[in-house]
């Protein structure tokens, strides 16, 4: 099969299906190659609500769900980063082989089925090192955002805010903690801390075919309502138009030059195997998939070339002033719902990020696991606390890693994990400054609560083939198109000139919708 | 596996599937007392490891031969068909007499010419016997078992020494054992107490596939390292299998011995009971067999009693009851019926065990602990202070996050985990409180032993 395709978008994740809707907007045929498969689902109505069911009216096995190995498991989207079954498929797709790393696949349609759908828009701080201009990227961050339907508070994002639906209610831990601060936000600020309300990718408004949110707490069990944005919901509407192809269930293991065009191999379904031609190649197949391929074009092996993360912490704070209430709010909206940023001058990128969780929207198993005493203590225990809960999570800025990624001989991709010595330090500096400023607000830190994730866990990838003024091999110039391989572009978290601590999935869609809106055909 | 394929055939003897005849038929292995306890369990496995069966038997129709075997008739005391040897591959020998009717010498003749037969075909003999084969053993079947092995090592063949087998279709030994354990009003229990090594007549059966497919000649031992007091073994067959608690009369050993010589000098017993009397007597006074076995060679891991003595309704059954203690203990409540069998299913379809491996490590939970679950804090493996990390630690660990993972999401144990009335805050308060106090008194008090133990045992040392 060639000739038919002007271009050819491997990946149906956040950029792939940012790239493509962009290209079928402007009439260019396109084939998409997806390692899963997209089909389109209608919503359906949640059976019952979390607080239903924790008063048992409802049928628990809505919380339980299968962990791919056949056992039980709480709670798919939280704990899928540490998910064997979902990522020995990765592994096994992909060859890869970890030392000092854990390994967070994707499942299909990318990152974006797992996630927290935290999105919001990098500043000039965060684009110092990028070779394009942050107005740049203004048109594609509110094209995608009125695409993927965004919903947020106003006035803190003017790039944004002409395009947010209202947000969701804020849980009673979270709500009392903001209502503290904006009430005297100084002594926050004098630690360089601050508080806002997170951006999320969940619609309060019907959007399309997907319904709009009704707080009923499963967020992290999956929304049959669609209202949590995810890159397949995307496809049905692309596949409509006549100029997009859509091919599922076809992973692409190799891109081969032939003449003007490039050729790429890929397998499956199942055993086949097949390729397809086409003169631009947009790659959208994830920070590791994608340099992975763009490793191999370029004949690199055994080469070590940087990967990037976010060094990440979890930890919990306690409102006492909460302790032993009950905890059957009927509306429950369950993701990260505060966004909080530590300024420290002198740390890497300035400053660390991250969110709050109410512990409300988890099930009480997951605590119940971290404490250290018998069971049913610990279930009278966290019975008791949780209503107080919130769970934090922090990320560092990508200069922290020091991976490193390597496509051996046989084929195998070898990922060592590393972070930079200085990182303890500096996380004690902001491990003090914010709990310091929390505890103004009455939200004390869990002694022994606040740990790092282990390295490569916090999934957040990227810089694999950065984006660079003079692109060496193995980097892209700013159209994210490879030196070195004419033709082939990168489109997704692989091309990020670095990875800055603030969530980075919608400006992984603005720039390939940059890029896929630019494209000289 | 190679190296001992290379001895076999430095032996001068053929490898399972010689290339020479049959090539691409199954392998053939014919088997002599295909009808005894262990034979019945030893014919599907072998056909579902992708061997054809000759089966000999004292009757070739009755039970008819499922598909995959050939019975021919066969009786110890005369010549074997010569017919049923025709391009064997292994010759498992099974068959020997347990009435006591034929001599230890007849039984020798029989096994040599079993050896013939198999010699003039190049293949292997594997030979079964159980480890209570003693010279001082009072069973003629023992003592005929132990001349047979002598043959069978002589001619290169495998011996496979089997503790007591249990476990499947209540048929022969076994049988009698679970009559006991059925009907007996009490049983005795030795003083001192003699341990028996069991095993399930399923491993077992693992373990003669292996010796099939090939091990160099020799004998091995198929048991569990540890042994149990009979009586015991008694008391946990009649519970796990009747729900029955049998109870133990404290009997000297001396007193048995001489009540066997009173059977056999005044025959009070018809032959075959007295035969069956003296099996029993052998097995309870046989002194411990060397705890090593050779199951590693096998790759057979012998699943402990609780789990072997439950199979099939009744394992299900006893995974209902060990789910429904463990939520009990962490709820105080009991879950629905349909949250048990999803637990039940779990443990038993993928094993909430160690990684790769079956329910072979049990939880352990005993009587005491379904009635009174509370108890079940002292095998709780996150109590104060915490035990050691063992591998059965890491396999209890997961199963009660199992049992947590589910209560939570069980209508009658989901509200447990969550308060709904601002007022229960007191009482909440107080229970921690209690059970707090609690915990940490038994933490202390174990920690407390634990040093006491230590300091003995240092100035037992100095």
């Amino acid at each position: 099969m060639s000739g038919r395709w002007q271009v050819a978008v491997i990946g149906g994740g956040a950029g792939g299906v940012a790239a493509a809707a962009a290209l079928a907007e402007r009439g260019v045929e396109t084939l998409m190659l997806d390692a899963g498969n997209a089909t389109a689902q209608a919503p359906s109505d949640p059976v019952g609500t979390l607080a239903a069911q924790r008063r048992g009216e409802s049928p628990g096995e809505v919380l339980l769900c299968d962990d791919g190995a056949g056992e039980p498991e709480m709670s798919p989207k939280y704990r899928v980063p540490a998910n064997a079954a979902a990522n020995a498929r990765y592994n096994e797709r992909y060859r890869t082989r970890a030392i000092d790393f854990t390994i967070a696949g994707a499942l299909d349609g990318g990152a974006t089925t797992f996630w927290g759908a935290i999105v919001g828009t990098l500043d000039d701080a965060d684009m110092a090192d990028r070779p394009i201009d942050p107005r740049d990227l203004f048109d594609s961050y509110r094209r995608v955002s009125r695409r993927i339907g965004v919903s947020g508070e106003l006035g803190n994002d003017e790039i944004l805010d002409d395009t947010l639906m209202p947000p969701p209610e804020l849980h009673p831990t979270t709500r009392l903690l903001y209502a503290r601060y904006r009430r005297r936000p100084d002594p926050a600020r004098r630690q360089g801390v601050r508080l806002a309300r997170s951006k999320h990718a969940v619609i309060t408004r019907d959007h399309g075919n997907r319904r709009s949110c009704v707080e009923c707490g499963l967020c992290l069990w999956g929304c049959p309502r669609q209202s949590i944005w995810a890159a397949p919901y995307d496809i049905p509407a692309l596949k409509a138009r006549a100029n997009f192809t859509y091919l599922g269930d076809r992973f692409a293991t190799a891109l081969v030059r032939r003449g003007a065009s490039w050729r790429i191999l890929v397998s499956g379904p199942g055993s086949a195997r097949g390729h397809f031609d086409a003169p631009r190649v947009l790659l959208a197949c994830g920070a590791i998939g994608s340099a992975k391929l763009v490793l191999q074009a370029l004949g690199w092996h055994g080469r070590p070339v940087a990967i990037k993360s976010s060094p990440a912490i979890g930890f919990a704070l306690c409102l006492p002033r909460l302790l032993g209430t009950p905890l059957v709010d009927e509306r429950l909206f369950g993701l990260p719902s505060l966004a909080f940023e530590v300024s420290v001058p002198g740390i890497k990128g300035e400053r660390a990020s991250g969110s709050l969780l109410p512990a409300a929207g988890l099930p009480a198993t997951e605590f119940i696991r971290h404490t250290g005493c018998s069971y049913p203590l610990a279930r009278e225990a966290v019975r008791f606390a949780q209503p107080a809960l919130v769970v934090g999570n922090g990320y560092f800025h990508g200069d922290y890693s020091r991976h490193a990624l390597r496509l051996l001989a046989d084929g195998e991709l070898e990922l060592t994990g590393n972070v930079d010595d200085i990182l303890p330090s500096h996380l004690a500096i902001v491990r003090k400054r914010l709990a310091g400023a929390l505890a103004r607000y009455g939200a004390f830190l869990v002694p022994g609560s606040l740990q790092r994730a282990a390295t490569g866990s916090d999934a957040r990838y990227g810089a694999t083939v950065p984006m660079r003024h003079r692109p060496e091999l193995n980097e892209s110039d700013s159209m994210g198109e490879v030196r070195g391989l004419p033709g082939v572009h990168v489109v997704d978290g692989a091309a990020l000139s670095n990875v800055s601590s603030k969530p980075v999935a919608l400006t992984i869609m603005a720039n390939a919708d940059r890029i896929a809106t630019r494209l000289p055909l | 596996m190679e190296a001992s394929r290379a001895a076999l055939v430095s032996d001068g003897h053929a490898e399972p599937t010689p290339p020479d005849h049959d090539r691409g038929a199954a392998p053939l292995v014919v088997l002599t007392g295909a009808n005894g306890y262990i034979g019945r369990h030893l014919q599907p496995a072998l056909i579902a490891a992708g061997f054809r069966v000759h089966a000999l038997v004292r009757n070739p129709r009755t039970p008819p031969p499922r598909s995959g075997v050939t019975a021919f008739a066969y009786r110890l005391e005369r010549p074997p068909p010569a017919a049923a040897f025709e391009r064997a591959n292994t010759i498992v020998h099974g068959a020997a007499d347990t009435t006591g009717e034929l001599s230890a010498e007849e039984q020798v003749a029989a096994a040599k010419r079993v050896m013939e037969h198999a010699a003039s075909q190049g293949a292997r003999t594997v030979f079964l016997f159980t480890l209570n084969a003693k010279p001082s053993a009072r069973a003629n079947y023992a003592r005929a078992k132990l001349a047979v092995e002598r043959v069978i090592l002589a001619g290169g063949g495998v011996v496979l020494r089997l503790g007591l087998v249990y476990g499947g279709e209540p048929l022969g030994f076994f049988a009698m054992l679970a009559n006991l354990a059925r009907s007996a009003p009490l049983v005795p229990a030795f003083v001192p107490a003699p341990r028996v090594q069991c095993v399930h007549v399923d491993d077992v059966c693992e373990a003669i596939v292996s010796a099939v497919r090939g091990v160099p000649s020799g004998t091995y031992v198929i048991a569990q390292a540890r042994g149990i007091a009979l009586t015991a073994f008694l008391g946990e067959l009649a519970w796990r299998r009747h729900r029955r608690l049998l109870p133990a009369v404290p009997v000297p050993l001396a007193l048995t011995r001489l009540a066997a010589g009173l059977t056999t000098a005044f025959r009070l017993l018809p032959k075959y009971h007295a035969e069956r009397f003296a099996g029993l007597l052998d097995l309870a006074t046989s002194p411990n067999e060397d705890a090593t076995t050779d199951c590693e060679t096998f790759r057979v891991a012998p699943r402990p009693l609780e789990v072997g003595l439950a199979r099939g309704a009744g394992a299900y059954r006893e995974l209902l009851e060990e789910g429904r203690a463990l939520m009990f203990y962490i709820c105080r409540r009991r879950p629905t019926n349909s949250t048990l069998a999803r637990y039940a299913r779990t443990v038993a379809g993928r094993g909430v065990g160690i990684p790769g491996e079956s329910i072979a490590l049990g939880l352990g939970l005993r009587p005491r602990h379904k009635a009174l679950p509370f108890l079940i804090r002292f095998l709780d493996p996150r109590r104060l202070p915490q035990p050691p990390r063992s591998p059965q630690y890491a396999a209890r660990r997961r199963r009660f996050e199992l049992a947590l993972t589910l209560a939570e999401a069980d209508r009658h144990l989901a509200p447990t985990f969550h308060q709904r009335r601002r007022r229960d805050a007191f009482a909440a308060i107080a229970r921690i409180g209690v059970d707090g106090a609690i915990e940490l008194a038994l933490a202390l008090g174990s920690v407390t032993r634990r040093m006491v133990a230590k300091l003995a045992g240092r100035t037992v040392e100095r």
